[in-house]
């Protein structure tokens, strides 16, 4: 029987599924808007994978993303790896000889450099998101417009407008700006497009020697204006791969088949049942001393089966029935500040 | 009556008590300020380990514009009001001959000063300048003055700065010899260490030790790079020391790096580096850069000057010395730490692989 490997990147934006076979070509991508609710979109993803491949046949389960933790309690994952590794280790995968990887997702953008197939160098966007997906989706509602089409307006620019690109805030005015004084809409996407590749490349790139091969990948890499401005800023051509949006998901699945294969492991996966488990994510904050942690707990069954955000640890190790006595003593005091809601978590 | 080796009766009336804000040059200079008071017959009370509530008192207050370090140092000042007589704020203008402090630790004393005045309240401050610039303008002058403001006579001041400079003394010898600050800071951290260290042996304390291996290093030997009260303020570096630790890397921080080796490690440079805390880091940034190494990563705060010009000098030599990995971390007033994980994690993964390529290529 041949032996699929399941990869889940929980993004801000989306939550990707994807599942590579032993040759490590990818069979099935699954794109999934989270909408905030991670739990639900997982579940949702894993119903549908759950037609077609039954338990027996994953060897190994991968999670990435910022909701990582999550995915992992809840399918029970072989590898739970961060979001630049695993970009990395599907880019690598995809285009062996690639150098330098441009990613834009929903929230975050990333700039990885390899030789060889091996990350040397990395850089992640700090304390603003300007420039990322979501600030894409914000500009297309604001003029209208579906998001995917965008790209394609920003072919149609005769020239680019320039916009400042510094700040979400700036480019926003900036574009208002621009539009009343009578510029074309097609020529401010696609000065929007320079703006953000501009931002992009100064805030990451900084310092650093950026070598063709390039993959541009994320969410972004749809947008084939973004693809074009990259390709105009650097000088070279950029390749977009056909999977650009779950390269995370790809990376994921690789790293776990990689793991499961080099240790000779059987997968920690609990099976496609956990697509109809009840299951409920919530976070309080714990009053017992001056740090006021958020904590954020993971119920099943009426009964947590993990939890974490607690610096001292105590909440986290406390996890069985008895012990948890005390703690559901001192909560029923504080009910009312306790916000559990069935699968809503900020992912 | 009993008296103890500091010469001072074990049971007196109620003491002065001075307040030790825990931040910013406490972190360097904690043995040497306790000390001082102590032997002068002082009692000193510092203000909580940093949590979100003296960081929240602090932004209530601060200037506009200042660093999260600055801005936890006011909530730390204030927590402090109210419980004891004086809150020391040393004005730290220079410590080192040719360089100067920050302009928010020269502007330190006045700018609590202005805001308290702004709301109308009272804040004991006991300040003093130290300023290496001027003839006998270091500790020793500062400390002198500070005893005189508090009317210790003067052969009692006299000991207690001899007794002081000793355990400061011992205290860095202890870090440049390897120790992670906040191991030798503990003892200091708590009343009464300065009795039971027993009056100060003459003579040179002890320099330069092998490096101390701690247990649980197994992991790749990492220098991280950034001024003590970042690194070391669990809310500002949200344990970003554990972290490392907990993933079994070996920790080396510039502490050990003395002030005479920073300045044979930057004596190429064409300029002199201003700041001091900046020459340290500058200094043991590129002194380490000749050892093997497998990592550095260097913690700036969002909003500091100094640092946005030094972090990216020492990325660039360490992009120049081969390939060594980087990793610029910046802190600010985050709430969570997932950004922080996922980068440490990315940052390991790329030794670890750098490491499987060398034992690759190696032949054994």
């Amino acid at each position: 029987m041949q032996r699929f490997f399941l990869g889940i990147d929980v993004g801000s934006v989306s939550t990707n599924l994807v599942m590579i076979d032993g040759q490590g070509d990818v069979r099935e991508t699954l794109y999934l808007r989270t909408q905030g609710k991670p739990l639900v979109s997982i579940q949702a993803g894993l119903r549908q994978l759950a037609k077609d491949y039954d338990d027996a046949m994953i060897a190994a389960v991968g999670t990435t993303g910022s909701g990582r933790m999550l995915a992992d309690v809840l399918v029970g994952a072989d590898v739970v790896k961060n979001e630049i590794t695993t970009h990395a280790a599907a880019a690598t995968h995809l285009v062996p000889a690639v150098r330098t990887i441009l990613e834009i997702g929903g929230q975050d953008s990333k700039l990885i450099l390899c030789r060889d197939g091996v990350v040397t160098d990395f850089a992640m966007n700090t304390v603003c998101a300007a420039g990322t997906g979501s600030f894409l989706d914000q500009q297309a509602a604001r003029m209208q417009m579906p998001i995917e089409k965008l790209g394609a307006m920003a072919l149609e620019a005769k020239h680019a407008v320039r916009i400042a690109g510094r700040c979400a805030v700036f480019a926003e005015s900036d574009m208002i700006h621009k539009q009343q004084t009578g510029h074309g809409l097609p020529e401010i996407v696609a000065g929007l497009c320079a703006a953000l590749v501009r931002n992009f490349l100064s805030n990451l790139a900084k310092g650093k020697r950026l070598e063709a091969p390039f993959v541009f990948q994320g969410g972004v890499a749809a947008n084939v204006g973004m693809k074009q401005a990259f390709e105009e800023a650097l000088g070279a051509p950029v390749i977009v791969p056909p999977q650009h949006g779950v390269m995370g998901a790809i990376g994921a699945a690789l790293l776990a088949k990689e793991w499961v294969e080099s240790h000779g492991v059987a997968t920690r996966f609990k099976g496609m049942a956990v697509a109809d488990a009840v299951v409920q994510a919530g976070s309080w904050e714990c009053s017992d001393c001056a740090n006021g942690c958020e904590v954020i707990e993971v119920i099943t069954a009426g009964s947590p089966v993990a939890r974490w955000g607690d610096r001292c640890g105590k909440w986290a190790a406390r996890m069985t029935r008895d012990e948890q006595d005390v703690a559901w003593g001192d909560l029923a005091a504080g009910d009312a500040e306790r916000t559990t809601a069935a699968g809503s978590f900020v992912g | 009556m009993k008296i103890n080796w500091l010469g001072l009766a074990q049971s007196r009336p109620r003491p002065t008590v001075i307040g030790i804000p825990r931040g910013l040059a406490y972190y360097e200079y904690l043995p040497l300020w306790r000390a001082f008071f102590e032997a002068m017959g002082c009692q000193v009370l510092l203000s909580p380990v940093s949590n979100p509530a003296v960081l929240a008192q602090g932004k209530l207050r601060v200037v506009d514009e200042a660093c999260s370090p600055v801005k936890i140092f006011f909530g730390h000042v204030y927590s402090l009001q109210g419980k004891v007589d004086h809150i020391f704020v040393p004005r730290l203008i220079s410590v080192q001959e040719g360089t100067y402090l920050c302009p928010k630790f020269l502007g330190l004393p006045d700018m609590l000063r202005s805001v308290a005045a702004l709301g109308d309240e009272q804040l004991p401050l006991l300040t003093v300048d130290v300023n290496c610039r001027q003839a006998g303008g270091g500790w020793s002058d500062a400390l002198r003055t500070v005893g005189k403001q508090l009317g210790v006579a003067a052969s009692r001041v006299r000991y207690a700065l001899q007794t002081a400079l000793a355990m400061q003394a011992k205290y860095e010898s202890q870090i440049q010899s390897g120790m992670l600050l906040p191991e030798a800071l503990a003892p200091w951290e708590k009343a009464g260490t300065l009795l039971l260290q027993g009056p100060p042996v003459p003579g040179k304390p002890v320099r330069k030790n092998q490096p101390i291996n701690l247990p649980g290093e197994e992991g790749p030997t990492v220098v991280v790079v950034g001024h003590p009260y970042v690194l070391f303020d669990p809310l500002i570096s949200m344990g970003l020391i554990t972290k490392l630790r907990k993933r079994a890397v070996a920790v080396r921080t510039v502490m050990t790096v003395d002030g005479e080796e920073a300045g044979r490690a930057t004596e190429h440079l064409p300029k002199r580096l201003f700041w001091s805390f900046g020459q340290q880091l500058l200094g043991g940034a590129l002194h380490w850069m000749g050892k093997p190494l497998e990592g550095m990563i260097f913690v700036a705060p969002f909003g500091c000057g100094p640092d946005s010009l030094i972090g990216d000098l020492v990325e660039r030599f360490a992009r120049r010395e081969g390939n060594l990995p980087f990793l610029l971390l910046t802190v600010d007033e985050h709430g969570g730490d997932a950004g922080m994980e996922t980068r440490l994690d990315a940052f390991l993964d790329v030794i670890e692989q750098k490491r499987q390529v060398r034992s690759a290529t190696v032949p054994v």
